[in-house]
């Protein structure tokens, strides 16, 4: 029933196009490889058309195609200044409309750019892992990617609640994938059931809407916002439905729950796609709906903001510092990097709700920019973690280990990943984190004492943040890569296919070239902030030689990446060659003291070297954790194999000991049975890492079951005479209700 | 031409400071242990045997664990690099440091924390337990340290309206602290408590110990050895002037910095003399306390670090709240 109605005949021809092509994946999905390598040419082509359409606007597309005017023409489609492409249908209100606006762009095109980056990696990773389903696999994938263009692109409440569903749905179906295991399916059902309580939310947010505009499409909202239409209550209500709606896909403290189980079940092409830009989605909304749709509000919601991403960021890393399981750390990392973003945005909101409009383009800047970074590491990350777990079999870290010299390159890729997530420079990670922080000393600006005082405190809470991230992610590639095997898994694994390499290589060079050349990431985001604030400040804060510099007007800080790598170049030789004149250059190879313990790949002893060992541990083992080999989620013990290295539950002991409170780990050491006690005693140890709120709600939630269900019994007890007594009851009522209300009316 | 000698003689005055801070590091390490072991009793080590210490390193062979990696290889380069350009965001005599363009304070405490990140993958890379154990502790105890000295940075950035060390030290030596006098008082107090916890000293660590029990970061270099041992302990004595440097120039702000600006014309090699001397005057006396509590406090058992440095960080909100105030 389509009627077409739009903005430029070329870009509607070009949506057309694409959009075939799109479907190229799903008709060939017969073909698992085909198809993947089909998908990621077209999503490197619609990535790469995005940005010139972010960069250049739409209005240079009519000149490359020299005949697109004929067309149009040819087609009956007409020109106008609207940016929206709509198709009416015949169900009322059900409008698909689309937005092609450079914030919707911008999104689209990390969309676009992360699903070519990981169809390429599963077109080895699907083979690697050896996954039945191959083509429902490139089915539900291409789908999940497409999906969440359509979301992104959406311009009507109801078109983007249909997609919004669908992606949902189709990220469900993913993390259950691998549906025989029972951990996949408890992680799937959380997921679906926390993301439609979200929702829900949302639901309600666009009634809402509705009510108030009675329209679902964005532009109605958009007047409602400049219209000055809104009250403070509604103006709260649409606040608290947006945290609550979007707030859970994003993952925010405390709706967290189910973003670590599902990020570790879906196969790794998929947690990138999820942490990388999933969860982004919801931020995007957040940003549509504070600085499109409502106008004006007090600094109240940026400081809620503020303070929830703070909460958010710190949780998120203090979870992921003592995680095992290598996609459980990233995925709680992710949780500490939206709590980053949501303290950027919470600064924007705070900037932008004071009219000072130039230091809002500065955070939303800073905003975007952590935005891109994260898509381009976690993505990395998690792309590396896949690496690892099919290579190895597992991916519990303290299986891991000595990766470094069986996958030389995927170790360096996965190092410059870890160094861009623990921010440190020249990565990209460091620059969007330098630049929260400006804006948070700029904070100070704002005329409120109660920001005045807080910003400080903020500012020392990313400074945690960002140090315990430091030490989560020394974990992970410490443990990981560095040292010695510790298991056979680990001891055979053989360098990933060249794809999963190109795939994360081309991340990692993204994140390196981003860090020393920020500019050039900051270019495309400053088209998207001068959208939404009407201020270009890219001139004013990207200066030569790299610099990035804050506002003249505020003028706090300078940093030059550039300057950085090049002076450390310069120094990095100079020390080399005073080396290299002076000193002695020979490297003698020799083996690790191992605490006179036998220093031999442990897992290939015998039962009886087990025990032996165990027991000579036993007598330096005062830090406790350092031969403990332990499973995640569930209780499973196995006999310990010691070995001098430290192990991943050891090295986050003191983590776990410092802050006791805020997590639920059980840790228990038990006797073998039928073993000796005293004497060459084996012992398991027991540990088990749960997330201190998982465990709250599912209290909650049992508590609330259990007393629905003994209401029900006692209502439905069984007796028949009750149920007869109901029914009297039931028709009685009704009568009185029908002769006395019905017959008066 | 003007502006090119001019340049000319800020680079050279920036060469000057780093070449300062390289040369006098060991100096202090040497002079702190001499007032250590004058206070013991002792006759301590000669003043010039942290060179020498250096020099006998680096003539001497690397031996590596069969389980290392390239990470061993180049950590003690990336961890001493680390520490060298963050020196040279710090102005040490004269505002104008070498590198004032390229980094702020918070770029510093980066760039520090990506030679602490090196360290501690160094640490694990030799499949040790002590490795793994030094590294877990040093990197917690710098993250548990890492806000303090953000919310102490945040107090000068405040106050000074600037991120940029040259500015923030130009702008405290032309005000002076007595404003806030307080407020400094338990800014310097906070101060301090981080400058042990991330140089490694008593009561945090002890950095002459190699007990498994209570060491942090000599159990990260314990695998090190020749060269790779030097550029280690080379980076240890450089961060800890870095921290003197920071401490003398906020809250002793007085000497021939002040006003430096407008000197650059004035510009004499005995200006420049004198502001070398009044310097290492200064680091002397920042020196000294560090001696007196190491010989005078036990080192703190390991979980009770925290407490330590939560003592820092409700000093540095003390001193926050009394500026806001």
């Amino acid at each position: 029933m389509g009627q077409t109605n739009t903005l430029n005949g070329a870009v509607i021809l070009i949506a057309i196009l694409f959009l075939f092509l799109l479907s190229i994946p799903f008709i060939i999905s017969f073909n698992p490889k085909l198809s993947l390598i089909f998908s990621s040419v077209i999503y490197l082509l619609l990535s790469v058309f995005l940005l010139f359409s972010l960069l250049y606007g739409f209005a240079k597309f009519p000149l490359l195609l020299p005949f697109s005017a004929q067309l149009s023409k040819l087609f009956g489609l007409r020109s106008s200044t609207s940016d929206h492409i709509t198709y009416l249908t015949t169900i009322p209100y059900l409008k698909f409309s689309y937005l092609f606006d450079n914030l919707s762009l911008f999104f689209g095109f990390l969309i676009a750019f992360l699903g070519f980056i990981s169809s390429l990696y599963s077109f080895n990773y699907l083979y690697e892992e050896h996954y039945k389903n191959k083509s429902l696999f490139v089915i539900l994938f291409n789908g999940f990617i497409i999906s969440m263009l359509f979301v992104v692109f959406s311009a009507n409440g109801l078109s983007f609640l249909i997609f919004w569903e669908i992606m949902s749905i189709l990220s469900f179906f993913l993390v259950l994938f691998e549906y025989e295991k029972e951990e996949s399916k408890k992680a799937a059902n959380l997921y679906i059931i926390m993301t439609h309580i979200g929702t829900f939310f949302i639901f309600l947010l666009f009634l809402y809407m509705f009510m108030k505009t009675g329209s679902f499409s964005f532009e109605a909202w958009k007047h409602l916002g400049i219209s000055g239409g809104l009250s403070v209550a509604g103006m709260t209500i649409i606040f608290i439905l947006t945290l609550l709606g979007f707030g859970m896909k994003a993952g925010i403290f405390p709706l967290h729950v189910w973003l670590p189980k599902a990020h570790l079940e879906a196969p790794s092409s998929v947690s990138a796609l999820m942490s990388g830009i999933m969860i982004k989605t919801a931020i995007y909304m957040m940003i549509r709906f504070y600085f499109e749709f409502m106008k004006s509000y007090g600094w109240g919601f940026g400081f809620t903001i503020l303070l929830i991403g703070a909460l958010t960021l710190i949780y998120g890393v203090l979870n992921a510092g003592i995680q095992d399981n290598i996609k459980r750390l990233l995925a709680y990392s992710s949780m500490e990097n939206i709590g980053i973003m949501l303290m950027a945005l919470g600064l924007a909101m705070i900037f932008y709700s004071q009219g000072m409009y130039l230091l809002c383009a500065f955070a939303m800047m800073a905003l975007l920019f952590h935005i891109m970074n994260h898509a381009l590491f976690k993505g990395l990350l998690f792309l590396g973690s896949g690496a690892i777990a099919s290579q190895t079999h597992t991916k519990d870290m303290n299986k891991l280990g000595g990766l470094v010299k069986k996958m030389p390159a995927a170790s360096f890729i996965f190092l410059i990943g870890v160094l861009s997530a623990a921010t440190l420079p020249p990565f990209n990670g460091f620059v969007s984190e330098w630049m929260i922080y400006q804006s948070l000393l700029m904070a100070s600006s704002v005329n409120i004492e109660i920001i005045k005082v807080f910003t400080p405190i903020f500012a020392s809470v990313m400074a945690l943040a960002g140090g315990l991230a430091a030490l989560a992610f020394v974990k992970a590639y410490g443990i990981s890569f560095l040292g010695r095997a510790r298991s056979q898994g680990a001891n055979s694994a053989k360098e990933p296919p060249f794809l999963m390499l190109v795939s994360m290589g081309i991340l990692a060079f993204l994140c390196f070239l981003l860090g020393i050349f920020s500019f050039i990431g900051l270019m495309p985001i400053n088209k998207v902030v001068k959208e939404i604030t009407n201020i270009s400040i890219y001139k004013n804060i990207a200066i030569s030689y790299g610099s990035i510099v804050t506002l003249p007007k505020y003028s706090l800080g300078i940093i030059s990446p550039v300057g950085l790598l090049a002076a450390g170049i310069i120094f990095m030789a100079a020390v080399y060659l005073f080396i290299k004149i002076f000193g002695n250059m020979k490297i003698r190879i020799f083996e690790t003291f191992a605490c006179g313990l036998e220093n031999k790949d442990v897992y290939n002893i015998s039962d009886s070297q087990i025990s032996k060992n165990v027991c000579n541990a036993g007598n330096s083992n005062n830090h406790e954790g350092n031969n403990d080999n332990t499973n995640n989620d569930n209780i499973n013990a196995y006999t310990k194999i010691n070995n001098a290295q430290y192990s991943s539950t050891g090295f986050s002991q003191p983590l776990r000991r410092i802050f006791e409170k805020m997590y639920n780990v059980k840790e228990n050491l038990i006797n073998e049975e039928y073993k000796r006690k005293y004497f060459f005693p084996v012992k398991n140890y027991i540990f088990k890492a749960g997330d201190l709120f998982e465990c709250f709600y599912n209290s909650f939630a049992s508590k609330f079951l259990e007393k629905i269900s003994k209401l029900r019994a006692y209502i439905q007890g069984g007796v028949v005479q009750t149920y007869i007594a109901y029914i009297v009851g039931t028709l009685i009522i009704l009568l009185i209700w029908v002769s006395w209300f019905y017959h008066a009316g | 031409m003007w502006n090119d000698i001019l340049n000319l003689k800020v680079a050279l005055i920036g060469i000057a400071q780093i070449l300062i801070l390289i040369i006098i590091a060991p100096f202090i390490n040497s002079y702190i242990n001499k007032i250590k072991s004058i206070l013991r009793g002792q006759r301590g080590r000669p003043l010039l045997q942290g060179y020498k210490d250096i020099f006998k390193l680096i003539r001497k062979e690397v031996v590596l664990s069969e389980d290392a990696s390239y990470i061993s290889k180049i950590a003690p380069y990336i961890v001493f690099v680390s520490i060298l350009v963050s020196a040279c965001f710090l102005p040490v005599f004269s505002p104008q440091a070498l590198l004032s363009f390229t980094g702020d304070i918070i770029a510093l405490v980066y760039t520090i924390g990506l030679g602490t990140f090196f360290m501690a993958l160094y640490g694990m890379d030799q499949a040790s337990s002590f490795g793994g154990l030094g590294s877990s502790r040093d990197i917690l105890i710098a993250s548990l340290a890492e806000p303090t000295l953000m919310l102490v940075i945040f107090a000068f950035a405040l106050q000074t309206k600037t991120t940029n060390i040259s500015q923030i030290f130009i702008d405290i030596h032309k005000n002076g602290f007595l404003n806030y006098p307080v407020s400094y008082v338990f800014a310097l107090m906070a101060f301090l408590i981080i400058s042990i916890a991330e140089n490694g000293r008593i009561p945090v660590d002890n950095p002459d110990t190699h007990l498994e029990l209570t060491m942090v970061h000599e159990a990260m270099i314990l695998e090190g050895s020749g060269r790779h041992l030097a550029l280690f302990e080379y980076s240890s004595y450089l961060k800890l002037i870095i921290f003197i440097t920071l401490a003398s120039n906020i809250f002793l702000p007085i000497g021939i910095y002040s006003g430096v600006s407008s000197s650059i014309s004035s510009f004499s090699f005995l200006t420049i003399l004198y502001a070398i001397l009044f310097y290492i005057l200064k680091v002397l006396i920042f020196a000294t306390p560090i001696a007196f509590i190491e010989i005078s406090m036990a080192k703190l058992r390991f979980f009770r670090v925290p407490d330590f440095l939560m003592l820092g960080f409700v000093l540095s909100i003390i001193s926050l709240v009394l500026y806001s105030i």
